[in-house]
């Protein structure tokens, strides 16, 4: 589904992991002691899909979305620490609902993505950006991806209002080196 | 744990989305060396399952070793992939804003990203050679007015204008069509002013 | 109905934002269609003697090409006769510099068009890059590139391979040392864009169960896929 290249997509796949009822796998054989089946580890998905394929493995949410937090996120939504609970929140919590085939969680996730865009579209516009750190520092990446766009879009209209011209800058690109940390 | 060194690099990439660092062989280097040792280490799995043999395994254990080994092969190769991918976009967007590798960004680049930097470079005056007039290597900002008003931050020598030549000293101050200095511009050797 | 007086059509909205200070100064637009009309226009009906339909036709083929995710068919003729027009209107200044008024509009013109078009043809570049490993087996859109297209996708995809085989591929053992499209991206056709209907269309099919009517100067919000049909036959622009 995500782009083969895209490193969201990627990170996505990693950043948090499945809990398995589970069976034997190579790492923790190296570890000296066979897994028995019944037992329940944590994998990274790209890992937990493709044991989950050939029926070695049951997949099962992980916590953020497990029913408490599902819970917590149909009482109040906006308050959630996203970054802490799940960088990738939405990616990941899509991937799952078409991994573990559960339909509600999509809905969910579509339901808390409007909630909280409100917020974030409501911060894109401030100008008092300072104040603003701390509430995107709380933001999952697509979230902080939405955020910059709306951002950037707001200076647009904002310049257009004021009817300057644009004047034309060195490349963006030069940006990303020459400021170089050593 | 298998993957782990994948994770790394997919962390590095995503790092440098924001910021190019320094082209990382080594990690480049071991995570190959890794998956051959994947390899390695699926294919004596085989062995063992190999009815000739005889021996008594549970297959089904086996098996699933076979798929976790193999899943992370993939993983690897996606994201090696992803690396590289990512800082090839970065030269191409370099070429097409800036035209040139700048001094200070090269020992940042591995041999093979300047070679291919510079067949890159070949590739587009291909494409562009029937379209001379339209300059396609100029700014993606929208024309708005003609002539443009710009100081100039380092020294440029003399430049070929459309019509004629022009001295740019450091400091100096000119009025110019905007289609003769864009590429200045880009590179950050004059600035518009107004 | 008392829809009808609710509803407003985009030139009565048009007409009456205008200031009288509009009505009087003709914006540069208008000034410009009128002085290049005569190397412009093509359309000499007096319908509308100050466009030329090329440079809409360039502007909407533009906007389609950035809006959609997927490659369309190039532009040929059109490309052709707009460069071969700003290259008539560049020799014309070499004997003739007229007005220096005049001339500013005119070359003021020729940098839009030539900003358009390098914009338009650079948008399909970075299509063609971005999607090299499956367009350059697919005839479809192979068919859909200019010959100059074609060249370029075939040269750099061997100049990624090479790369990638260079890099890190020759390093991981044999049986993954492929690429192909399942490592590469692939244009995603549900992805929704925005259009407007160009001419009454009536009704077409959204779901499997839903249809919508559309009429001349709606705007919709659809996946690409339902429109793409539309689009090539021109009857609904991208925004």
């Amino acid at each position: 589904m995500g782009d083969y290249y895209d490193i969201d997509d990627i990170l996505a796949d990693q950043q948090l992991n499945v809990d398995i009822p589970g069976l034997a796998t190579d790492e923790t054989r190296s570890n000296g002691d066979e897994l028995q089946a019944d037992t329940t580890i944590e994998l990274p998905l790209w890992m937990a899909e493709s044991l989950a394929a050939n029926d070695f493995v049951e997949l099962q949410l992980p916590r953020p979305y497990g029913s408490r937090m599902q819970r917590i996120l149909y009482a109040s939504c906006r308050n959630v620490n996203f970054h802490a609970l799940c960088p990738y929140f939405y990616k990941f919590g899509l991937k799952l609902s078409l991994a573990l085939d559960e339909p509600q969680l999509s809905e969910l996730l579509a339901d808390v993505y409007r909630q909280r865009l409100e917020l974030v579209l409501d911060a894109a516009q401030r100008s008092d950006a300072q104040n603003m750190v701390e509430f995107i520092s709380q933001l999952d990446e697509t979230e902080k991806q939405t955020y910059a766009i709306a951002k950037k879009s707001t200076q647009a209209v904002r310049q257009w209002q004021k009817g300057d011209a644009k004047l034309l800058q060195s490349a963006e690109i030069l940006t990303c080196f020459q400021s170089a940390p050593s | 744990m298998l993957g782990d060194t994948a994770y790394k690099l997919a962390q590095e990439t995503k790092r440098t989305q924001a910021h190019l660092t320094a082209y990382n062989e080594s990690l480049v280097e071991q995570l190959c060396r890794e998956t051959r040792h994947i390899f390695a280490q699926l294919e004596a799995l085989l062995q063992k399952v190999n009815p000739a043999l005889g021996r008594s395994v549970d297959t089904r254990a086996v098996a699933a070793q076979l798929a976790a080994l193999h899943a992370t092969a993939k993983r690897n190769k996606r994201c090696l992939l992803a690396y590289h991918h990512l800082r090839l976009q970065f030269l191409k967007s370099l070429f097409w804003s800036v035209g040139k590798i700048p001094d200070e960004l090269k020992p940042q680049l591995s041999p093979q990203e300047q070679d291919f930097f510079s067949h890159y470079a070949v590739l587009v005056s291909q494409y562009k050679h029937p379209f001379v007039d339209i300059d396609l290597n100029a700014s993606e900002l929208p024309p708005r007015d003609l002539f443009i008003e710009v100081r100039v931050l380092k020294d440029c020598g003399e430049i070929q204008l459309e019509k004629g030549s022009l001295l740019l000293t450091r400091n100096s101050q000119h009025h110019v069509k905007r289609s003769d200095v864009e590429h200045l511009i880009s590179q950050g050797l004059l600035q518009h002013i107004g | 109905m008392a829809s009808d007086n609710v509803f407003v059509s985009p030139e009565d909205s048009v007409m009456t934002n205008l200031s009288p200070m509009d009505a009087v100064e003709p914006t540069v637009d208008e000034l410009l269609d009128g002085a290049l009309s005569p190397y412009l226009s093509d359309d000499q009906d007096g319908d509308s003697p100050f466009v030329n339909e090329d440079v809409t036709k360039l502007k909407h083929a533009w906007v389609n090409e950035k809006q959609a995710p997927d490659l369309l068919p190039y532009e040929t003729q059109l490309v052709e006769d707009l460069t071969e027009m700003l290259q008539f209107i560049e020799a014309l200044q070499g004997e003739d510099a007229g007005q220096p008024f005049t001339v500013m509009l005119y070359q003021t013109e020729v940098e839009r068009i030539k900003y358009l078009l390098r914009s338009y043809l650079r948008t399909r570049l970075q299509k063609v890059e971005r999607y090299a490993m499956f367009y350059s087996g697919s005839e479809e859109h192979l068919s859909r590139m200019s010959a100059g297209e074609q060249q370029y996708i075939h040269q750099y995809r061997g100049l990624f391979e090479t790369h990638m085989t260079r890099t890190c591929l020759d390093k991981l053992p044999e049986s993954l040392r492929a690429l192909d499209e399942t490592t590469g991206n692939i244009p995603w056709n549900d992805t929704a864009v925005v259009c407007r209907v160009q001419q009454d269309v009536g009704e077409i099919s959204v779901t499997e169960t839903e249809t919508v009517e559309m009429r001349r100067d709606n705007i919709f919000l659809m996946p690409y896929q339902t429109v793409e049909k539309l689009l090539q036959s021109d009857q609904v622009v991208l925004l």
